[in-house]
């Protein structure tokens, strides 16, 4: 597999080009005009006011297309501590198991069942999350005695799904 | 070992043409208010006397818990313009917790929001911070972010090995949980770094995709999530490496935030030459562009697995000279690299031994290890040993491509093979060299760092409503920011004049008082930058803190805040 090889040789010198151009080459800009897509100012300075909306488009009630309890969007930031180096960095895919299989995951469900949505006369749409899709900062001590901690969402009903996945560590030791 | 190699030499050359870090001459208006939820006596209110630490001068534990917050804050305000009062509401509670294991805390949005008169985009939701923002005007009663963390930590019964850390200097240590970091990555979560929609299953929100969703773009179909089906942003989101942010502050200031890409580069033979991708080590010395070139052997240390380096090699003199290729497993990354290097070893590569992508990075502490390394995946290792012998290669690094970022510059998002609740898809990618606040996987920052992040924000609409100085609109001295922002030795102020004339450039604390004069005299029309390396007048270091940095030409008076770090 040669995966970077053309590529690198069709690097375009990006530094060297303003932005507009750079964006210009995206595949899909053309298609379909992307409204902030706009090629970045050199320095900020006032503009004119955006321009209101006047006739909104109606916002969904619901989401047929989302199962109640699926896992929400995933953000989080895992952290291991290596007691043998002292240094932090990612944990191992083992130690990674052992965070997602610790006691204390917040069981808080994160699906968008029953979420309240107020709508303004205006227009707009206000969906309290109701403490729904907040990011879990957990820590844990593995079996070996190394900790591992860091940040997660809370996984509901699909904690065990998630516990089966494994990601990509950035500073395993070993 | 990651480093900001090649990341000078990047921000050199594009100082003519871009405005840096523009952002604190932007933000001075911002309000971030840390709402204590807590009752007295506790979690913020906690009186138990403690000596102050790593910059943090409260005297009790709740004063230095509410310190970090705040200085978290500051970080935040200091970069984010907004004219709405973002209200935090925050509480440190005895959570779950046990001897091994417990939760630390939790933040994120109180609520979404859009379709607001002045949504830059229809049916996507934003964080009602931003929104808030692009509003003008808070659209709802409630507060905008939680946030609880666990006052527990540390104390019998609750993870009794390790404590928070409330310094902010980012000198937790190997044993302590560095809180101002947690909080700055768990803040910027709250404010909009992170998708609503679902990345393994695609569904949107109520139906609606999020603002991200119009920059999370696939570079293999050529399209946004906001343009895709749900089955589209699944396969998306375990991509690895065609999940890229194309938004384009992003863009346009990735090479000023990333080093040059590590790569091996196969020389040799032809049928498998090419760059393959790489992940670095936190040992040894750094990758360079002239990096280091020989035929690569695969290592035996006669025991085991005699392909995995752990013991002392019994092929040395093959490997002598050559660049050892290592099977991962079994052993530290730093042992069988220095095994290679007693061998004479001038390099090595260490192939994974399990199926995935993006190569992961090489951690561990020896000193002594004086080769250069990489890691591969255990595709690439299997080609490359299905070639040996006759495979030359080279450990080094490209300069015309970003660590972190795809051929066209764009950043990548986190998308490994195998989706990562809770990682994949509202992080930057691991492969981001120098790392970035915003990782999934946290290593040590300097502290307050906000990097390539400040600038998905832009993205998403945090700085709508602030354009180029070359714009007719503007028409008069702006002071442009400066970067890095926050600091720690020292930092660039730049500002702009649109005519000759006077101008004074200045640094004052937060209670009024001039600490520094960086310029006081007449300037010609353009661009202007001033170092100012962290002193007073009198040549002597100032504390770390918020500094304003004010700018005095043609009639107006402009003021943005720094932070500086140690």
């Amino acid at each position: 597999m040669k995966p970077h090889h053309i590529l690198r040789r069709h690097w375009p010198a990006l530094a060297s080009l303003v932005a507009a151009a750079a964006l210009a080459s995206l595949p899909g800009e053309a298609a379909r005009p992307r409204e902030q897509a706009a090629a970045p100012a050199l320095a900020w300075a006032p503009e004119p006011a955006p321009v209101a909306v006047t006739a909104p488009a109606a916002v969904p009630a619901a989401n047929p297309a989302a199962p109640p309890g699926a896992p929400p969007s995933a953000s989080g930031r895992i952290i291991a501590l290596d007691p043998e180096t002292g240094q932090l960095g990612a944990p191992s895919p083992e130690q990674v198991r052992s965070l997602r299989a610790a006691p204390g995951i917040a069981a808080v469900s994160r699906t968008e069942e029953g979420l309240a949505e107020t709508r303004l006369t205006d227009g707009t749409v206000i969906l309290d999350l109701d403490g729904r899709y907040q990011d879990h900062v957990l820590a844990h001590l593995d079996r070996n005695g190394k900790l591992v901690y860091g940040c997660v969402h809370d996984e509901g009903k699909s904690q065990k799904a998630a516990r089966d996945t494994i990601p990509t560590s950035a500073f395993e030791v070993e | 070992m990651r480093t900001g190699f090649g990341a000078v030499a990047r921000v050199a050359l594009l100082s003519g043409v871009l405005a840096g870090s523009l952002i604190a001459g932007a933000a001075g208006a911002t309000t971030i208010t840390i709402v204590n939820l807590d009752g007295a006596g506790e979690g913020f209110n906690d009186p138990a006397p403690v000596a102050p630490v790593g910059g943090n001068p409260g005297t009790t534990i709740g004063a230095q818990r509410l310190y970090v917050f705040q200085y978290a804050a500051d970080v935040w305000e200091s970069i984010l313009p907004s004219t709405v009062e973002i209200r935090v509401q925050a509480a440190f509670n005895a959570l779950t917790c046990a001897p091994t294991s417990g939760v630390l805390g939790s933040a994120g949005a109180v609520s979404v929001v859009g379709n607001f008169p002045t949504a830059p985009l229809a049916n996507h939701w934003y964080h009602v911070a931003l929104g808030n923002k692009l509003a003008g005007t808070d659209l709802s009663a409630n507060n905008d972010i939680n946030a609880q963390f666990n006052s527990s930590v540390g104390l019998t019964g609750c993870l009794e090995t390790t404590s928070w850390y409330y310094g902010v200097d980012g000198n937790a240590g190997s044993s302590k949980i560095d809180l101002l970091s947690t909080v700055l990555h768990e803040l910027g979560h709250g404010l909009g770094f992170s998708t609503t929609t679902i990345g393994s299953t695609g569904s949107y929100l109520n139906g609606i995709p999020h603002v991200s969703d119009h920059f999370l773009y696939d570079s293999s179909i050529g399209l946004h999530w906001d343009e895709m089906s749900a089955a589209q942003r699944t396969a998306s989101a375990i991509a690895c490496n065609r999940l890229v942010w194309d938004g384009p502050y992003a863009m346009q200031q990735a090479p000023a935030a990333l080093a040059a890409r590590p790569v091996l580069r196969v020389n040799s033979p032809a049928a498998i030459d090419g760059d393959y991708e790489a992940g670095t080590a936190t040992f040894g010395p750094p990758l360079t562009v002239t990096g280091v070139t020989q035929d690569v052997v695969l290592v035996n240390d006669g025991a085991g697995t005699a392909t995995d380096g752990c013991e002392t090699l019994i092929n040395a003199g093959a490997v002598n000279g050559r660049i050892a290729l290592i099977d991962r497993g079994n052993c530290g990354f730093s042992q069988k690299v220095k095994n290679a290097q007693n061998a004479g070893a001038i390099g090595a590569i260490i192939a994974d031994n399990v199926a995935g992508c993006p190569p992961a990075g090489l951690g561990g502490v020896d000193p002594t290890v004086t080769i250069p390394s990489l890691r591969i995946t255990l595709a690439d290792g299997n080609t490359i040993k299905a070639n040996l012998p006759g495979v030359n290669a080279s450990l080094t690094r490209d300069p015309t491509l970003l660590a972190g970022a795809d051929a066209a510059g764009r950043p990548k998002m986190y998308s490994p093979s195998t989706f990562a609740s809770g990682s994949s898809v509202s992080h930057w990618d691991v492969t981001a060299d120098p790392d970035l606040l915003m990782e999934p996987f946290a290593t040590p920052l300097a502290p307050g760092q906000v990097d390539l992040t400040q600038w998905l924000f832009a993205d998403i609409g945090w700085f709508r409503g602030l354009v180029a100085v070359g714009d007719p609109a503007a028409g008069r001295a702006h002071l442009l920011g400066n970067a890095p922002n926050p600091f720690g030795s020292s930092t660039t102020i730049r500002m702009a004049l649109q005519r000759d004339g006077d101008a004074e450039l200045a640094i004052f604390d937060l209670g009024g008082r001039r600490v520094a004069s960086l310029h006081s005299g007449a300037l010609p029309a353009g661009t202007h930058s001033f170092d100012w390396r962290g002193h007073d007048d009198s040549g002597h270091p100032v504390p770390p803190g918020i500094y304003l940095c004010r700018l005095r030409a043609e009639g107006v008076v402009e003021s943005g805040r720094m932070v500086k770090w140690q």
